[in-house]
């Protein structure tokens, strides 16, 4: 497994662990699916069907004394008739908003998911947005600068990746671990969030612990 | 949206509701080729849930204010058919809805007069007024309170402060609400999963547990003696309470102990085989809140349930105590209309097709068997099988016997406030002088489905008349006067917002119609609390559909599919092709089962390249 740059095992027993659902969103064949091979695995296929079977992958990132650990999920490609369903970001802490800086439409789409964020998702969600096939820069038909301009407005973290040569790929997850609130209050916060998990059973839950 | 879809298909689905998404998951997870339409811009059907804004959408919607979503065009529909062939028309819309009525109790803003000045003087004023009002409430049921606080010191530090301190109420407005409106998830037909039914071992064995969560339903209520109280279910509760004396604890718990096995000690129940689960209790020689209990509250058995359906419900209830805590019941995070969309995820992962606003327009068939559709966008798409919702079947077919009455409201307090927020389960008999049984949730902000310091109530029951009509009874006996301006001192939670619409139950759809080979249908939600219906249906047709095979087994894990085969490729790539050449290397390499996948990453390069 080859883990570059940002993604490293955990330090030690003293380093607190904070889980995040991380969604990727974008128009289809923009490279989603590959981001996520390249973060997780250090890979890429010219040809890949990787949301066939992949309900989510998990992939740990190390900040100074906080591991944080992404769980990340795919489409499924159920974006591709404008259907995916709302349940996919529930409870989302951060998105990856996907582009191909080689074709200008994705870049609209991308400007539509981001909305549709803002409108739906939580309100604090950390929202980043990848201009991605950055290797394919003689093909570029969306410009850097306008890209990281329309960012800016609307407070996003904003990077140029390639999947391929695995440009920027770490580096976005890791610019969105370090944006993610790790603090106390959060973490009691989101593990108030958390449910009752059907594999565990005799938890204690809810309000009704023993 | 002018995008084609693929036009040949195992199975069409019509409808996102519970049984479809369950068959769509189950028939897509064995290789199948599975399109899933529905004619709502919205996922699960008359299972769904909605945030405020979404809810005004539905209620104009279902008021003719609003025409549907449905991307519709014109074309030749008899062009799109063979000579042999017969076309069947479908409906377009939905006819599950009825008596749709919405009423505001508040104020759209907070009236100029009260200022934060003046309304903080007052709020003072009428504290101390409701403090003293309540002091003699609470000496009445002092008990309770008793109860409540031992509770509470078991729980953690939040609870261990002073007991129930006087609620001054907030002074609501629209806009407040407004504000809030994504917090809501108001579902059509709210449902729980028994912590041991089937849905939560299906969850498990498929591993869908994953996409969802869930929170515990922290209590079941009920109306005795007309007030509301904790009804103890576990052993644990038992003991702790003190609405029944010892003599009744040795009752209860002898009562609960041999339902937990009834099926092996069929002479306590010699002779009631036939009769109903009341006689069955009342022969038992039990007080009166004793039945109450075990009747109402956790077999929820009306006076004609028969005595062994009673002891299955009971038996349930009970074995599905402290599997996850003190509960017999999961509420899902979000609503109950977060469940379909999880099996959706599960049939569009192993390649399912989902495109919602679309809808058949027609069926077509040879010979009495299915070869496919047409859709409101004019193509024509084939399948095998043809597996709709109810309210999708051919005009004539679609009449229900069955209705369901249902209210949503939005409160301000709890019925049972406490230091501590809940998920409430309330059963009302018909006995209680109400038309027909009625089933109450309450919900917290615990529950993901409403906002902090508002509460979300849904009621339910068998139509008899309208909604309206039907549950009005059982508001007036829990709420505040439905009335626009708060009374302060009204110990009764105020009702803010109100919103009535009766439901049909489409299981009892009138069978009949022509038996076409390769067409079935399936039911929306029921009256009945949990999901377990929708599963066992959606089974029985996948058994059907598919002999032998695996009804949803647990998907591998997606790190080994990913690495199949293509351990050394990666870091770098081995050059850069053009894509149109990687999708040709790539069709040697694939299954069948894939094809359809690739074929829209061709069409969707095509697109891009115009």
């Amino acid at each position: 497994m080859a883990n570059q740059g940002g993604a490293q095992r955990p330090n030690g027993p003293q380093s607190k662990i904070c889980q995040f659902k991380l969604v990727l969103l974008g128009e289809s064949a923009v490279g989603k699916s590959s981001l996520v091979l390249r973060f997780v695995k250090g890979q890429f296929h010219e040809y890949q069907e990787s949301t066939i079977g992949a309900a989510f992958l998990t992939q740990t990132v190390c900040l100074d004394d906080t591991t944080v650990k992404f769980e990340i999920w795919d489409t499924a490609g159920q974006e591709r008739y404008h259907s995916l369903a709302p349940m996919y970001y529930r409870g989302a802490q951060a998105a990856i908003v996907v582009y191909d800086i080689t074709n200008q439409d994705t870049f609209g789409r991308a400007k539509t998911w981001v909305r549709e964020l803002q409108r739906q998702a939580s309100p604090n969600i950390v929202i980043a947005l990848a201009g991605n096939k950055a290797d394919l820069a003689n093909k570029r038909m969306v410009e850097y600068e306008e890209a990281q301009a329309y960012a800016e407005e609307n407070s996003l973290l904003f990077m140029e990746t390639s999947a391929k040569t695995a440009m920027n790929v770490n580096d976005i997850f890791l610019a969105i671990a370090k944006k993610l609130p790790k603090n106390e209050q959060a973490g009691q916060q989101q593990s108030r969030q958390r449910g009752v998990d059907l594999s565990q059973e005799n938890q204690p839950s809810g309000g009704c612990c023993k | 949206m002018d995008e084609k879809l693929a036009t040949e298909y195992d199975a069409i689905i019509l409808g996102t509701g519970m049984a479809e998404c369950i068959l769509a998951a189950a028939l897509s997870r064995i290789g199948n080729k599975v399109l899933h339409l529905d004619r709502n811009d919205y996922y699960s059907g008359d299972w769904a849930g909605f945030n405020l804004q979404a809810v005004q959408k539905w209620i104009d919607h279902h008021t003719g204010l609003q025409d549907s979503d449905l991307n519709q065009k014109e074309f030749d529909i008899e062009s799109l058919k063979e000579e042999n062939e017969q076309l069947t028309s479908l409906p377009l819309s939905s006819n599950t809805v009825r008596n749709v009525k919405h009423a505001v109790y508040i104020s759209d803003e907070i009236p100029v007069a009260l200022s934060p000045d003046v309304e903080s003087t007052s709020l003072a004023e009428i504290a101390e007024n409701c403090k003293n009002e309540e002091a003699e409430s609470k000496s009445a049921d002092s008990a309770d309170e008793g109860e409540r606080e031992e509770e509470a010191s078991e729980e953690e530090e939040a609870s261990e402060e002073e007991p129930v301190a006087t609620v001054i109420k907030r002074n609501w407005c629209v806009q407040d609400l407004k504000r809030e409106w994504r917090k809501f998830n108001l579902d059509l037909m709210p449902k729980v999963l028994y912590c041991r039914g089937s849905m939560v071992e299906l969850l498990i064995s498929s591993d869908i547990a994953k996409y969802c969560e869930f929170r515990s339903i922290t209590r079941v209520l009920t109306l005795l003696k007309g007030q509301l109280q904790k009804v103890p279910c576990s052993r644990a509760d038992v003991f702790a309470s003190k609405q029944v004396s010892m003599i009744e604890k040795r009752m209860l718990m002898k009562l609960l102990t041999f339902c937990l096995d009834y099926e092996s000690q069929p002479q306590e129940y010699a002779g009631f085989e036939d009769k109903s689960f009341a006689e069955f209790l009342q022969s038992k020689k039990l007080s009166a809140s004793v039945v109450h209990f075990v009747q109402h509250a956790i077999a929820r058995a009306v006076d004609s349930t028969s005595c062994l359906e009673g002891l299955a419900v009971t038996k349930k209830f009970l074995s599905s105590l402290g599997r996850y805590g003190n509960t017999a019941f999961l509420w899902p995070m979000y609503g109950a209309g977060e469940l379909p969309q999880a099996f959706c995820r599960v049939c569009a992962v192993f390649g399912g097709t989902y495109c919602l606003k679309r809808t058949a327009v027609a069926m077509v068939t040879e010979d009495q068997k299915v070869k496919g559709i047409i859709d409101t966008e004019g193509q024509r798409l084939n399948a095998k099988w043809l597996i709709m919702e109810s309210s999708y079947r051919p005009e004539p077919e679609r009449i229900y016997e069955k209705w369901i009455s249902r209210a949503i409201l939005l409160t301000d307090q709890s019925l049972v406030p406490d230091n501590s927020e809940h998920i409430s389960l309330l059963n009302l008999p018909k006995a209680d002088g109400f038309a027909e049984a009625v089933s109450v949730f309450e919900l917290s902000s615990l529950s993901v489905a409403s906002p902090q310091d508002l509460y979300v109530v849904h009621l339910s029951c068998r139509m008899t008349k309208d909604a309206e009509t039907d549950l009005m009874p059982v508001i007036e006996k829990l709420f505040a006067p439905l009335k626009t301006g708060i009374s302060y001192c009204n110990s009764k939670p105020q009702v803010l917002m109100s919103l009535f619409f009766n439901l049909a139950d489409t299981n009892s759809c009138k069978s009949g119609g022509k038996n076409i080979d390769g067409v079935y249908s399936v039911g929306g939600p029921t009256d009945d609390l949990d999901f377990d219906r929708a599963i066992s249906e959606a089974r029985k047709i996948f058994e059907e559909l598919c002999p032998g095979e695996e009804f949803l087994p647990k998907a591998p894990n997606p790190e080994d599919i990913i690495l199949e085969g293509e351990e050394n490729e990666g870091q770098k790539g081995s050059g850069f092709e053009k894509e149109e050449e990687e999708e040709k290397k790539e069709d040697e390499k694939k299954e069948e089962k894939q094809e359809e996948k690739e074929e829209r990453e061709e069409k969707e390069e095509n697109k891009d390249e115009e």
